[in-house]
């Protein structure tokens, strides 16, 4: 076995013995790692983006919704995910027969709850308004800090009152803490505040600024009702969303209209598409090494081709075909390393300057630094073998006889 | 008997017919013995010795090398005799450019296995041989001729082989450097070493206790 520092050290002499071509053939193979680096880097903020949105959402709520209407309750612009809740269709809303039917007969699911949705802005703030009733409290996971959350009561005689969520955008909105028994000014309706809570889960995806106000559902005379579910534990989702069509098909004659889903099903579909798209550019990605891989080949054979009276030095002096195989492997492995290295680190600086734009996290996973070294010693192993092949079939007497 | 050829041929599949550049060769070398391979130009000198240095293997014939047969040996103990038993010398020098004297001379023990350390050691004794103790860390760019070829009798030397093969060493100096050098190949033959020189320079010729004269790849007088 050799001292492989010190075909290390040789393969690195000559490479820099050599600055230009050497500098030259790396920019191909760091242009190369720096895509794949990023689209890895981005692709990893993405999934992880995704998985905080699935957890913000519940990873126990089912939403209930039109069979045809599903396609359509999602849209991607760029890097995000926007609800849309705007596009419910045609469908009859679910009747309070369909869900008390849904209560008592589903066994996996725990609460069912209306919700109408309205969004708009209020001196440049976002506002989400919810109608809904008690059993909201249960699937979305409401934690009361003062007063009380909406209930039946409230629902029936249509009582103008409202709830408030304490997030980071309500201090700014009410310029301090709200009080309870103040009012609350809604599209000209003034609504009674009578609880302060927090939400755990059903936060819009992807949507981080905007002041919640929970109202009764029945003041709330327009828009699409949405319906969520509450499973007993997240291992019974499609067990409780099958219990759900069923019940649901039964009570439409057998027609199969509504759909329960729940939010990382549906994102999963979404996460195909990230995938998909990830390849493609990473195919793109791959093709740049790819040359960046035949440059490095070009340079070696150019090299082995300068150095053919030094291979035949080193056979004369007792080398072994596989020892200048092993050092013209190196030097290429060196040169791909070295590249690699260099393209990890600028591939990581622009996904980290890229990654607020495209409003994913950075993060430095052993997953990215792991691809950006393999493939560069992959294309140095590939892109070295055949010159280095090449340098150790040379006949030793004429090597020595080059000039 | 150190090496022992008999009817030796070497021949080259250029052209239909091929060409011959050794014909009958007998040849045998003791222990200790200085020779001069000579002759004109293309008669076969330097094949001889690529074939002696098991560069090269005889297209027939038999070359035994220390009572073993060269052409039934592999690769893997072809270069052990190579790197072990014999040293070369070679007209042009033929030192690594871009690494110093001192690891130039430390090459053969590398590819022998011998750790950095034990390599330093060992080169630096055998440039201290050769007098060029004070070049060791300079590159072969920095020598002279004559420093450069004892650069190289230094490398041929390190591993302590049993034989030094020389190819018109003096060939690229000038008379008085080409003499020192012959000078230090008497003193090497006198510690013990087998010298084969191949050359057409008759000073070069002169100092061999033997001379093989070769003519058309034959061997016309000893």
């Amino acid at each position: 076995m050799r001292d492989f520092r010190e075909l290390i050290t040789i393969g690195f002499n000559n490479l820099m013995a050599h600055r230009l071509r050497t500098t030259l053939s790396l920019i191909g193979i760091i242009v190369g790692i720096t895509a794949i680096v990023i689209i890895a880097s981005v692709g990893e903020g993405s999934k992880l983006k995704i998985r905080k949105e699935i957890k913000k959402w519940g990873t126990d709520i089912l939403r209930i919704f039109p069979e045809q209407q599903h396609k359509e309750s999602f849209s991607v612009r760029g890097s995000e995910m926007i609800l849309r809740a705007s596009s419910y269709g045609s469908l009859p809303s679910l009747t309070e027969k369909d869900l008390v039917s849904i209560r008592r007969n589903a066994s996996n699911v725990s609460s069912v709850a209306p919700v109408i949705k309205s969004s708009f802005q209020s001196n440049k703030q976002n506002i989400t308004v919810w109608g809904v009733d008690k059993e909201f409290q249960d699937v979305a996971g409401i934690e009361v800090l003062q007063g009380r959350f909406i209930n039946e009561r409230d629902v029936k005689m249509k009582y103008k009152i409202c709830v408030v969520e304490i997030n980071s955008e309500i201090y700014r909105f009410f310029k301090g803490m709200p009080k309870i028994g103040s009012y609350l000014s809604l599209n000209s309706m003034s609504f009674k505040i009578v609880g302060l809570v927090k939400r755990k889960t059903l936060q819009t995806p992807f949507i981080d600024k905007s002041v919640e106000v929970y109202i009764p559902i029945s003041i709330m005379e327009k828009g699409q009702r949405e319906y969520y579910a509450k499973v007993d534990s997240e291992d019974k989702l499609s067990r409780a969303a099958h219990e759900i069509e069923s019940i649901l098909q039964s009570r439409k004659l057998g027609k199969k209209l509504y759909k329960a889903r729940s939010f990382g099903q549906i994102l999963k579909m979404q996460n195909r598409i990230i995938k998909i798209v990830t390849l493609v550019i990473g195919g793109i990605a791959f093709l740049s090494l790819l040359v960046g891989g035949i440059g490095i080949m070009n340079v070696m054979l150019v090299s082995v081709g300068e150095r053919k009276r030094e291979i035949g030095i080193r056979i004369a002096l007792g080398a072994l075909r596989k020892d200048i195989l092993l050092q013209f492997l190196i030097e290429a492995i060196i040169l791909c390393s070295a590249g690699g290295f260099i393209g990890t680190i600028v591939g990581l600086i622009i996904a980290w300057v890229t990654a607020p734009i495209l409003r994913v996290p950075f993060i430095i996973s052993w997953k990215v630094a792991f691809i950006g070294v393999t493939f560069s010693v992959l294309v140095g192993i590939l892109s070295g073998l055949y010159p280095a092949f090449k340098a150790s079939r040379l006949d030793p007497i004429e090597s020595l006889r080059y000039e | 008997m150190l090496i022992s050829i008999s009817n030796g041929w070497k021949i080259y599949s250029k052209g239909p017919q091929g060409v011959i550049a050794l014909r009958e060769i007998d040849f045998k070398v003791k222990k200790g013995e200085y020779i001069a391979i000579t002759g004109p130009s293309g008669s076969g000198k330097s094949t001889l010795l690529h074939i002696l240095g098991c560069l090269d293997i005889l297209t027939e014939g038999e070359y035994r090398f220390d009572g073993k047969r060269v052409e039934s040996l592999n690769e893997r103990a072809l270069a052990e005799i190579r790197n072990k038993r014999i040293g070369f010398v070679f007209q042009f020098f033929h030192l690594l450019p871009r690494v110093n004297i001192l690891q130039n001379v430390g090459v053969p023990l590398f590819y022998a296995g011998e750790r950095k350390d034990k390599r330093d050691k060992l080169a630096y004794e055998a440039l201290k041989k050769v007098g060029m103790e004070h070049r060791a860390l300079h590159l072969p760019n920095e020598l002279s001729g004559g420093e450069k070829q004892r650069a190289a009798i230094a490398r041929a030397i390190v591993n302590d082989p049993d034989i030094l093969l020389a190819d018109e060493p003096t060939g690229n100096l000038d008379t008085k450097t080409g003499s020192n050098i012959l000078n230090l190949f008497d003193c090497l033959n006198e510690e013990g070493k087998t010298i084969i020189v191949a050359s057409h320079n008759p000073r070069v010729v002169k100092r061999a206790k033997r001379i093989i004269l070769l003519q058309d790849g034959m061997i016309k007088k000893r």
